[in-house]
């Protein structure tokens, strides 16, 4: 029998209509509590994967259902869609590098790229107030991909932080607030099938087993898929200069909260 | 025919251009209205949301 947990269900609810509406929070905002309230990195890291996964796509779905966003599968595919893809393969490196460095036990200091990632965000966020009133929105694709780059090589060290440095990125180099959450959705579900496959094959390369424990999975789930279907609608109907708001005010707020439980909690 | 194709090109390249175009041209209570085809399409999505709870059921 699958066991339902109200606590999380609620906190992945609540993290994850965050994060299909603003792109970004449900993995730094939610692992540090699940571990707060006690569970181990096994029964939280790979589970959020696998949760972030079907969201992404789902989220993705129902963003261009709702017409924040038009992905284009067949050719000629469209910018949203290469700038999805451009994203989600730097993504999709780094991910496995950062797994590879988990199973590899290689020590990377924790607290201080940790930190180097909330101030990195903190200053996105308040460089993305400041520009608020901007009106200049032209397209950018190199700055573009260089904040992929950065966000991936972030992911990588495993400092974590990837959602509100690509989705910033995307906002500094000129794309639509509620495109560009749609755009951060669905390569965040792409970034995630990779990193659920890595946490499956590299034990098996190596010749060794993990323990997966799949408790959390039904409540993150539930929590999760209720969000994935209702926050594309809220971007939907609410205007864009709310969320040219909630964005960065959302970021800084996520770039406190990891200085907090890196130093306070 | 060729103006149409045209026409695709120049959406199809801009990107935000469907969300620009429903926040110009709509207000906020017409974007609330949801049609048929999009309630049927998160029905299905609870169906896939209830298989796939079934399905840990068995597995999990």
């Amino acid at each position: 029998m699958i066991e339902l947990i109200p606590i999380v269900i609620i906190l992945a609810f609540l993290f994850e209509t965050m994060d299909s509406c603003a792109g970004m929070g449900f993995g730094t905002g939610l692992t540090p509590l699940l571990f707060v309230i006690g569970y181990e990195p096994l029964q939280v890291v790979p589970i959020l994967l696998i949760s972030e996964a079907i969201t992404g796509f789902t989220s993705g779905f129902f963003h261009q259902e709702f017409g924040n966003a038009k992905f284009k599968i067949k050719k000629p595919i469209n910018r949203e869609t290469k700038v999805t893809l451009n994203i989600a393969i730097l993504g999709c490196f780094a991910i496995i590098l950062s797994v590879f460095l988990t199973y590899y036990a290689i020590q990377v200091e924790k607290v201080v790229i940790k930190t180097y990632v909330a101030i990195l965000v903190i200053i996105m966020g308040i460089i993305a107030m400041i520009k608020i009133k901007a009106k200049s929105n032209t397209y950018k694709p190199k700055l573009l991909t260089f904040f992929s780059a950065l966000a991936g090589f972030n992911k990588g060290i495993g400092a974590g932080g990837y959602g509100p440095v690509v989705m910033l990125g995307q906002i500094f180099s000129g794309i639509y607030e509620k495109t560009a959450t749609a755009i951060t959705s669905v390569s965040e579900g792409i970034v995630s099938i990779v990193g659920v496959g890595a946490f499956v094959i590299i034990p098996v390369i190596q010749h060794s087993s993990i323990l997966i424990d799949f408790v959390l999975l039904p409540s993150v789930f539930t929590g999760g898929f209720i969000a994935a279907l209702v926050s594309p609608y809220m971007v939907r109907i609410f205007p864009n200069k709310i969320w040219k708001i909630v964005i960065p005010v959302y970021a800084l707020s996520i770039g406190i909260y990891v200085l907090l439980t890196l130093y306070i909690i | 025919m060729e103006n149409d194709e045209t026409q695709y090109d120049e959406y199809v390249n801009e990107i935000g251009y469907f969300a620009r175009k429903l926040d110009t041209e709509l207000t906020m209570f017409d974007r609330m209205k949801l049609t048929k085809s999009t309630l049927y399409r998160v029905i299905i999505a609870v169906g896939i949301y209830l298989f796939t709870m079934t399905l840990f059921m068995f597995i999990l």
